[in-house]
């Protein structure tokens, strides 16, 4: 894996060395998955959950996003989704929804890190 | 004794019965012995008269004949005497005397009479006798008679003539101028020859005597020599004198010894006529009449006897029948005939409340309104408008003949049912009903149990219907559960159908599932046929150790990994038995995971087989025993009945058809074997099995086979285990899945909690090594799949890992993973080398 790719999903909040321990060193799965975590509906179903009030569905996706973003040693994102969800399971809906400026942002910034090293 | 009471009872009620006709019949024979008497007595009295008068007649025409000759004595010698007086010589006189003498023979007969006369010394005669002059007429009875009557006639006795020597009587007088003296020898047979008998009794029998007793006549038929005949009369002149036959009923005893009438009538002369009439003649008539009056009566008492025989006879079936309907009666406490037209009743039989305050019969409403005084107050209006007389009255209108119904009546303190009923029929009076009462307090109990009986059966038969339609969803879902999994495996199988490797294990697992779901179309079907009692038994001789170790040996890694204390107690001296072995495991799996399933952990399960006798057919126990939550009274009694699951225990987590008992009764009952249950709620639960079985002489080879048979442990290792990953999000799956097989594990895949179940359930037992459960899953969260894993009726189902992969840190989700099942949980995302030391420990410490 180039540097570049590194310091660019680094940036973007991403513990690299963990994800590559995780995956065995190996760049092929880590792309793979990437590009998978791309192609996942859950931020999706978050978004229109938490517009739509529909606080359940927006603890399952946000959930889903948790543990995918760990597996994938998003760091930031998975701090993020861990807090919303603890927001979420207190009943906080509000709180939750609040986090969304900063989780869009975030995500949004993965997204384009995932982007610009493969695509 | 007793046969004799009543024997002679019996007697004394036929003749209580009969003495009617007895005094009848007595009258009769009184009447008729009186009527006999008087009868006789007046035909006797008649002939008194008529014989006496018949006497009388005699006596008289005898003395009037008498008297002609007295007068024609007279007029001899008072001519005599005139001529004497007139001067007439002797031989003048002598000469008229002879006319006289002829004139007279001439007259009257010459044998009838001979007359002559003692004229001056010498006899002169019509026929002059030889020896006349001879005769010595001075000492003569007659002659000295008519001196000493000088001048009146006098009669002789009879006596016998000495010169011809025939009884005669005479007849003298002497003259008074003259001293001549006239007699007339008269032969008595010429007196009496005139005499009219007609009408007295042929055999009657007259007799003529004369003064001194000397028979003069006798017309008889008595065949006797004239001295009996004298002696005869003798007795009968001595038996009038002393007044003995002067009664009407007196008799004499004849010389024949018959018994005879007396009449007689006595002369001046001293002569009497004695006629005897024999009683039997007499009575001839009397008797001919006694003689039909005694047919009569025969006939009579004949009747008589042929009517009381036959009254006895009705009175006997009147009487049965009676007795009878007093039975029937019996069954009525009251019977009222009622008219209800004169609105008036009868009480044939009344209730000891009514008796005491109405008269036996009387107006109608008196009776009502007493009888509706017991009556329970919501029946009484209706009773009362149902058995007015007007009511009885349509009900007979419209030919109604058994018209009722049922109330409570108090009886005492207590109100108990009673049933009453308008009888009406023809043989009734006109405008007569009964009306009766009936207690039947048993009757209705009875009814009402029947009643509540229905009611249950009907109740069970609805409960059962439901019981089988829950039974039905339960095994649409327990099918479509292998059926999923078949069609997922074949997807599967499909996408990697280039990889011999993948294609084998998933063609494996498409036929364990299809295995599964068989066996529980065969559990159905088996019940089924059992239900219509067509399971065959296949008997073969087996060995009944091997047969339940094998079996045991099946739970004992269930039992280690739940912590479950396991025993097998052997008991057998012949082991090998003839039977079907496939149906022995059948009933020993179905009784070890319903033991294993509701035992909690810590808790222990014992089996036991022991052989009761040596006998050549013997009986066999095998008992399994828990000490685990058991059975509640009431599931106790319903632990055999089909689909009993469903409806007992809705609110636990038990799998399983609920036929697994009902088809070990089946089993057992078609072994001719017996299966017990005791159970107590928090104790633990038994069950017994008693089976006859046909103990098999065991050969040597077969024993040592069984011998070697000894189960040997399996070894745990890591690599190459087959993991059940459940984890509904793709991109997890997929890292976990990639992670997991570089490491040399293979995966199942599960996307929900269901799915991982119906995965696990298809497995063959302890395929699966492990199973990595995603909490938060859609259809069914983790702890739900996990505590339906552990619930599951398989030997691995307690024992497999079952491993939370949470990125939780939350302690109650932790709490909530060991409550469902799990034995640890490891954080997202996972860590392969912590996820290898977890199963290690846990494989160490389920002991594999």
């Amino acid at each position: 894996m180039d540097e570049r790719k590194r310091e660019l999903l680094a940036g973007a909040g991403i513990d690299v060395q963990d994800a590559m321990e995780r995956f065995m060193q190996r760049d092929d799965l880590l792309e793979r998955f990437m590009k998978k975590f791309l192609e996942n509906a859950a931020f999706e179903d978050l978004k229109q959950a938490a517009a739509e009030g529909d606080c359940e569905k927006m603890l399952a996706a946000s959930h889903s996003l948790k543990g995918m973003c760990a597996n994938l040693s998003m760091t930031e994102l998975t701090a993020l989704f861990t807090g919303q969800v603890a927001r979420l399971r207190s009943g906080d809906f509000s709180g939750a929804k609040e986090m969304m400026d900063e989780i869009r942002k975030a995500y949004g910034l993965v997204e384009e890190a995932i982007r610009g090293c493969w695509q | 004794m007793l046969a004799v009471k009543t024997a002679g009872k019996k007697f004394c009620h036929i003749l209580k019965k009969l003495r009617f006709y007895i005094f009848m019949f007595a009258l009769l024979v009184i009447l008729g012995s009186i009527f006999h008497v008087i009868l006789r007595d007046t035909l006797l009295q008649n002939y008194q008269d008529l014989g006496t008068s018949m006497a009388q007649r005699y006596s008289a025409e005898i003395e009037s004949e008498l008297s002609a000759y007295r007068v024609l004595v007279s007029f001899g010698a008072e001519s005599i005497d005139a001529r004497v007086g007139s001067g007439e010589s002797s031989e003048e006189i002598e000469e008229w005397i002879v006319r006289y003498c002829e004139r007279l023979y001439q007259v009257l007969g010459e044998d009838v009479v001979d007359p002559y006369v003692v004229y001056e010394g010498r006899i002169v005669a019509a026929n002059p006798w030889e020896g006349d002059s001879d005769y010595d007429y001075a000492s003569t009875e007659w002659y000295q008679k008519a001196l000493e009557a000088d001048g009146q006639v006098i009669f002789t006795d009879v006596y016998s003539d000495v010169i011809s020597g025939r009884q005669v009587i005479t007849i003298a007088a002497m003259c008074r101028e003259s001293g001549a003296v006239i007699a007339f020898d008269i032969y008595p047979e010429n007196l009496f020859f005139r005499q009219d008998e007609s009408i007295l009794p042929e055999d009657t029998s007259m007799y003529i005597g004369d003064a001194s007793g000397k028979l003069l006549y006798a017309k008889t038929f008595l065949e006797h020599s004239d001295e009996e005949l004298g002696d005869y009369l003798s007795k009968i002149r001595e038996g009038i004198r002393n007044g003995e036959l002067g009664r009407y009923d007196s008799y004499v005893v004849d010389l024949d010894g018959n018994q005879r009438s007396v009449y007689y009538d006595q002369m001046d002369n001293g002569w009497y006529v004695v006629i005897t009439v024999p009683f039997s003649s007499i009575l001839d008539q009397l008797n001919w009449f006694s003689i039909m009056f005694g047919l009569v009566m025969l006939v009579g008492v004949c009747t008589l006897f042929f009517v009381a025989l036959r009254n006895l006879r009705l009175d006997y079936i009147v009487e049965r029948t009676n007795d009878t309907i007093r039975v029937l009666g019996n069954s009525y406490y009251a019977l009222y005939r009622v008219d209800y037209k004169a609105d008036t009743y009868e009480m044939i039989k009344g209730s000891e409340y009514v008796r005491s305050r109405i008269p036996s019969s009387g107006p109608y409403p008196d009776l009502v309104r007493t009888a509706g005084e017991v009556i329970e107050e919501k029946a009484f209006r209706e009773f009362c408008e149902s058995f007015s007389a007007e009511n009885i009255r349509n009900l007979v209108t419209k030919r109604i003949r058994n018209y009722g119904g049922d109330f409570k009546r108090k009886f005492g303190a207590e109100y108990r049912w009673v049933s009453v009923r308008v009888l009406f029929d023809e043989s009734l009076a006109p405008n007569e009903v009964v009306l009766c009462f009936r207690e039947i307090e048993e009757e209705k109990r009875q009814q009402f149990q029947e009643r509540k009986l229905l009611e249950e059966a009907l109740e069970s038969a609805r409960q059962s219907e439901k019981s089988k339609h829950a039974f039905f969803n339960n095994m649409s879902h327990d099918m479509r559960t292998p059926l999923n999994a078949i069609l997922g495996l074949s997807a599967l199988l499909r996408q990697h159908a280039d990889d011999p490797e993948k294609v084998k294990d998933y063609v494996d697992k498409i036929s364990y599932s299809s295995q599964q779901l068989l066996d529980l179309v065969n559990d159905i079907l088996d019940m089924s046929r059992m239900e219509q009692g067509k399971v065959v038994l296949n008997n073969q001789a087996f060995n009944l150790k091997e047969c339940i170790q094998a079996c045991a040996e099946s739970f004992r890694p269930q039992a280690e990994t739940e912590k479950k204390e396991f025993q097998v107690i052997y008991d057998l001296a012949d082991a090998r038995v003839m039977g079907d072995s496939i149906r022995i495991s059948q009933i020993l799996n179905n009784l070890l995971s319903n033991a294993f399933k509701f035992t909690p952990e810590g808790g222990k399960v014992t089996v036991s087989v022991r052989q009761m006798s040596s006998a050549n057919r013997t009986q066999y126990q095998i008992r399994v025993q828990d000490t685990g939550i058991g059975m509640s009274e009431e599931f106790l009694a319903h632990v055999f009945e089909p689909y009993a699951r469903e409806t007992r225990f809705t609110s636990r987590q038990i799998t399983g058809t609920g036929l697994g008992m009902p088809i070990v009764k089946s089993l057992v009952t078609q072994m001719s074997g017996q299966i017990y249950v005791e159970s107590r709620l928090g104790e633990g639960t038994a069950f017994t099995v008693t089976v006859p079985f046909m103990t098999v002489q065991e050969n040597a080879e077969e024993k040592n086979k069984a011998e070697e048979k000894v189960l040997k442990p399996e070894f745990f290792s890591l690599s190459g285990k087959k993991i059940l990953l459940a984890e509904d999000n793709l991109v997890n799956m997929e890292i976990a899945t990639e992670i997991l097989t570089m490491n040399g594990l293979e995966i199942l895949q599960a996307w929900n909690g269901e799915e991982a179940l119906d995965l696990f359930r298809a497995s063959e037992p302890f395929e699966i090594d492990a199973i990595l459960m995603d909490m938060q899953m859609p259809r069914m969260d983790g702890c739900e799949a996990a505590r339906s894993i552990r619930a599951l009726p398989r030997p691995d189902a307690g024992t497999v890992p079952i491993l939370a992969v949470t990125a939780n840190a939350f302690a109650e989700d932790i709490a909530a993973t060991a409550a469902a099942g799990m034995d640890a949980h490891i954080s997202k995302p996972i860590d392969f080398h912590v996820l290898c030391e977890t199963l290690e420990r846990l494989t160490k410490e389920k002991g594999r």
